[in-house]
């Protein structure tokens, strides 16, 4: 109910009165002299303007219970307005204090003379414009329940704290205990799952809640695992049109297993660093909100975020070694990147609405900072313990970002609503790179540093336009359509690398200019179906000039690779629900993306450079075009023949060109004979194929068992257009995959569940005599089951046992493991 | 010894066998609670979607032009089936008490389970080996969706269209962010290498070997025998035994600040 709201009308926007709406200037600004109007004859209502209260429903003859009699009719007609989050006109009936208290107007209730009570006159529709629940809102109430609430008021306005919606005061806390032990790889079951072996224990979650008045509202809420380091906390305060601090802490660690590729020919089929990767990720934040009626809505904040630690890399080193006497390479050595990332972003972001339209502006500035380092070996010998040297590339990177989002939205009919936005990013980075070598077998041996470049700088500067609309003044008909236009302007350069003969310049620009258009539509008049169709359209036009005079290959050039492509996706469908208990889905998407390259330039810079009569030696100076096609089509049948069973199957099919057009070019052999002449021309340089299966039931055969299960089957073949060339096998397989779940209630007190989860993957590659075989084959299960068991009203007991094995034949059972994981809870709540 | 262990398997057959007959026996009996299944919330009821936009008016404003509001009726019999209330639950408790975030709706973005009721295939792939965390409860769909906007492959707020690479970039700074010599894989997107929900291959690779990169940069042959020649120089001996982005290779496949064949 909206009880004296009329102030508030204007601020509402949209939600204002029809007639202020829809009129003219001149006639707004008479609505208006009459809203202050109605304000004085209002306020003469609220200080007893006259009520015929003969018209009043006369109180009920009963002895009213505020749980029996009142309390359903606030739920029913009145809290979904006036509860206890953002009450309309400040007025809300969750507290017999704020319900007598009233909102913007003042007092509604006057305890003990129920005829007197403006809550009363508007509840029983005795004073114009005033009528609770308003119309559309909701069913008048009937005599008898304005009775019964006169009744109410009359006899004292009793209220019932016991029951209250709107509790004090909540306290929750889930200790744990859990221990997982691991037969085989544990680096792998970390990686798999993001649980580590051995004893842990913590806080599953915990909620503190706090309402020491209406509307304030303080919570605290997280987990804590002490062992692993993972920590979730989040505070809130809040006080109704005051503002808010909200402010937070996470953490958790994201790990990598340390091994790298497998060759079976090999003595030593695999290598793996023996350290224990993981990056800790985390954020913590602070936001100052600001929301007094009627001023703008306002945030200030900070947030710090940081990855810290060393993550596995697939950049793997050389191991030689001989297979019957013949000598063999093969890149299969793990190789791992050290991360140090920590940003700070400051935010003010601020939200109004002015004349019906939101209007809303974030603005971030970011400071960036990584320092990364990747640790290649150079190559290992097979039967040594140790790389003959490693490489390490060492990279330090820091930029500050400024990025400001404005975007406004106006429902100017329900049928009708735009929006716009404008954001624009500016960028300026530093960073430095250097390449040492080490020595492992005698680490007294000092870092050869034998590359340093000297500051390369970045800049990039982004202007973004976007403007949309919802339309559909038809019946059944909606049409959206948006258009964005994106311009960007990038500039890097760099010089140094200190082994150069010449000073290393080089340098890159690349402006692009983007235009994006979408359209789409949805007819719903056809019985039972709904017929949709979009489509998105992207023009860019990319200005690119890239120079380097002396690099690593020995190569130089001086190239222009301007680029224009084209983009656009059709998708169309229809969703058919002949009657409830089905519903099928199809849908068709087409993408298609053609980027054509304007070889302005291609050329080498220097004269003495050996490969300059290759007319440019910067790849890919001589590609012309490439291409992207996909066509997906989808279809899903839903069926839910009863209240207690409902199945889902979903079919897709997916496929992909991709085409490549390159121009004639001379190619240096690898024996150094004489230059190859390429022939150029367009080819399909790659193809990929899926289709995917999946269906699900969920099952609830009698009120005290849920089972649901999924399952999933995909194939995919991936071929490229050189294919056979150099052991470029297609990559082709399949996966399974079967989610199952139960749930069972066993009494009244306790619960049962089990989950088991199963995949097998099936892309293992016979290419080992040509090449590296990286396909995987493996199977993996997981199931859980445990008992839940509550003791009184406050105190839930938890107790479940975990099984996982994986096996991976494809790497000889070297990432194999069996863990077994016990866990135990116990939920303590108070409320 | 033997005998012992006989003993014991017989116990634990016997423990079974009567949790078993227990259970049965239970099933029997009278219940007053029930089990649910997210988005199901006990004791509550469909109020229907123009309920929840009295209240919810920034997402009322816009949900029309969403892609999940391609089947959604107002009519309050199908409120379970294509309204709110089908991703958030029945909604009349929550309605009682008021609003808030608390028991009495159900937010999809903190348990993705109401999403996987549809998204079967997804839900899927983020059981495989290598994904991204949602599952864990570390990450959520709305970080990279925005349910309630007209476009979906972007995180809430922010502009009405997404941009390239916006959702990922929020996270993978690291590799999505400005260098002197991009790969320019990358104006493609983020997707177009790795699978973004989770996969079978690390790094969650669509492909881990070399058919990744040669999908685009693939070329025509001089003629057979003459080995492999990618980018004006013969790739044979490079792409036997190893990846393009190997050690010495291709590294830094995400783009370089020194190098235009992105090797360092």
């Amino acid at each position: 109910m909206k009880l004296f709201n009329f102030i508030s009308v204007r601020g509402r926007g949209r939600y204002g009165p029809a007639w202020i709406r829809r009129r003219t200037l001149s006639s707004r600004v008479a609505g208006y002299v009459s809203i202050v109007g109605l304000m004085l004859v209002t306020s003469l209502h609220t200080f007893g303007a006259e009520v015929d209260v003969t018209k009043l429903p006369p109180p009920a003859k009963m002895t009213v219970d505020f749980d029996r009699d009142v309390r359903p009719i606030f739920e029913t007609s009145c809290i979904k307005c006036h509860g206890a989050e953002r009450p309309k006109s400040r007025f809300s009936l969750v507290t017999r204090e704020s319900v007598i208290k009233g909102g913007e107007q003042g007092e509604a209730v006057k305890v003990n003379d129920s005829s007197a009570s403006p809550l009363i006159h508007s509840v029983a529709r005795a004073v114009a414009d005033m009528e609770m629940p308003p119309e559309g809102k909701g069913e008048p109430l009937t005599s008898q329940q304005v009775g019964i609430l006169r009744a109410w008021i009359d006899q004292g306005a009793k209220w019932s704290e016991k029951t209250s919606n709107h509790a004090a005061s909540i306290f929750s806390i889930t200790p744990m205990l859990r221990w997982i032990d691991i037969k085989g790889n544990r680096d792998v079951f970390r990686e798999h799952t993001g649980m580590t072996e051995g004893w842990e224990g913590g806080a599953q979650d915990f909620v503190f809640e706090e309402r020491p008045r209406l509307g304030e509202k303080f919570r605290a809420e997280g987990s804590v695992f002490g062992r692993a380091r993972d920590y979730r906390l989040k505070l809130d305060y809040e006080r109704s049109d005051v503002g808010f601090v909200k402010g937070g802490f996470e953490q958790f660690h994201q790990y990598y297993d340390d091994m790298g590729g497998y060759y079976a020919p090999f003595s030593t089929k695999s290598f793996e660093l023996g350290r224990d990767l993981s990056v800790e990720i985390g954020k913590v934040w602070i936001d100052f909100g600001l929301t007094l009626p009627h001023w703008p809505r306002m945030v200030m904040g900070y947030e710090h975020q940081y990855k810290e630690g060393a993550k596995s890399s697939l950049s793997w080193s050389e191991v030689e070694g001989d297979i019957a006497g013949i000598p063999e390479g093969r890149k299969i050595f793990p190789a791992y990147k050290n991360l140090d990332e920590k940003l700070h972003i400051l935010k003010f972001d601020i939200s109004h609405e002015i004349g019906g339209w939101f209007i809303e502006d974030n603005l971030r500035v970011e400071l960036y900072d990584l320092q990364s380092s990747r640790v290649e070996n150079d190559f290992v010998q097979l039967g040594q313990d140790l790389p003959q040297s490693v490489t390490r590339a060492n990279e330090s990177v820091d930029h500050v970002e400024v990025v400001n989002t404005m975007r406004g939205e106006k429902l100017i009919r329900d049928w009708f609503m735009v929006s716009g936005g404008y954001l624009y990013s500016k960028l300026d980075s530093d960073a430095t790179f250097n390449m040492e070598s080490l020595t492992p077998s005698d680490l007294s041996v000092a870092p050869f540093v034998w590359d340093e470049s000297q500051p390369v700088t970045l800049a990039r500067d982004s202007h973004v336009f976007n403007a949309s609309t919802r339309l559909g003044p038809w019946e059944g008909l909606t049409f959206v359509a948006g258009l964005q236009n994106e311009w960007t302007k990038e500039l890097g350069f760099g010089r140094g690398l200190s082994w150069a003969p010449d000073p290393h310049v080089y340098s890159a620009s690349r402006s692009s200019a983007l235009w994006e258009e979408d359209v789409g539509f949805r007819y719903t008049r056809i019985p039972y179906t709904v017929i949709h169709a979009e489509g998105r359209m992207r023009q860019e036009w990319v200005d690119h000039h890239e120079s380097d005079a002396f690099n690593f290959d020995g190569t130089d050039f001086i190239r222009d690779t301007d680029a224009k492509s084209d983009f656009y996706e059709y998708r169309a469908g229809l969703s058919v629900s002949p009657w409830r208990p089905v519903m099928f889905e199809g849908n068709f998407k087409h993408r298609f993306k053609e980027s054509q390259y304007l070889k302005v330039i291609d050329d080498g810079l220097l004269p003495f450079d050996p490969f300059n009569d290759f007319n440019g030696n910067g790849y890919p100076g001589h590609i012309l075009s490439r291409e992207i096609a996909l066509d997906e089509v989808e279809l899903k049948l839903a069926i839910r023949p009863a209240s207690w069973f409902k199945t889902t199957f979903k079919y897709q099919i997916v496929a992909t060109d991709y085409g490549t057009a390159t121009a004639f070019s001379k190619a240096l052999p690898f024996d150094g004979n004489d230059p190859i002449s390429q022939p150029g021309g367009s080819l399909l340089s790659g193809n990929y194929d899926a289709h995917i299966y999946s269906a699900s039931a969920t099952l609830t055969p009698w009120r005290r068992l849920v089972w649901s299960t999924t399952f999933s089957y995909s194939d995919s073949r991936t071929v490229t257009g050189v294919d056979g060339r150099a052991g470029t096998v297609p990559y082709t397989g399949d996966i399974y995959s079967i989610l199952s779940m139960a749930n069972v209630v066993i009494d009244e007190k306790t619960d049962w569940h089990v989950n088991y989860t199963y995949s097998l993957g099936n892309y293992d590659q016979d290419g080992a005599a040509a090449a590296l075989p990286l396909g995987i084959a493996y199977d993996r299960h997981g199931v859980t089951t445990g008992l839940a068991r509550r003791f009184g009203k406050r105190i839930t007991t938890h107790l479940q046992y975990g099984y996982f094995r994986y096996d991976e034949p494809s790497s000889g059972g070297v990432r194999d493991y069996t863990a077994h994981a016990i866990l135990g809870m116990v939920n303590v709540k108070f409320e | 010894m033997k005998g012992m262990k006989r003993y014991a398997i017989g116990g634990m057959g016997g423990l079974c066998a009567m949790a078993l007959i227990g259970l049965f026996l239970s099933a029997c009996s009278t219940l007053q609670r029930t089990v649910t299944l997210p988005p199901e919330i006990e004791g509550a009821t469909f109020v229907g979607n123009k309920v929840c936009m009295d209240c919810h008016t920034n997402i009322a404003r816009a949900f029309p032009a969403s892609p999940h509001a391609r089947f959604h009726k107002d009519d309050p019999k199908w409120a379970g089936i294509s309204g709110c209330e089908s991703c958030h639950g029945q909604g009349s408790r929550h309605v009682a008490a008021g609003g808030g975030r608390n028991s009495l709706i159900v937010n999809p973005g903190k348990d993705p389970t109401t999403c996987f009721n549809c998204h079967l295939e997804v839900h899927a792939e983020f059981r495989l080996p290598q994904h991204h965390p949602v599952v864990e409860g570390r990450m959520n769909c709305v970080q990279c969706h925005d349910p309630h906007g007209r476009d979906i492959m972007k995180p809430a707020r922010g502009l009405a269209m997404a941009r390239l690479n916006e959702s990922c970039a929020t996270c993978h700074r690291d590799q999505a962010r400005s260098f002197v010599f991009e790969h320019e894989a990358m104006r493609e997107g983020c997707t177009v290498c790795h699978a973004p929900h989770g996969g079978v291959n690390r790094k969650m690779l669509i492909q881990p070997d070399n058919n990744l990169c040669l999908r685009c940069h693939a070329e025509i042959q001089h003629r057979p025998g003459d080995g492999l020649i990618l980018g004006k120089f013969d790739h044979s001996s490079n792409a036997r035994g190893r990846t393009c982005w190997a050690a010495g290779c291709h590294s830094a496949v995400h783009g370089s600040n020194i190098n235009s064949r992105l090797h360092y």
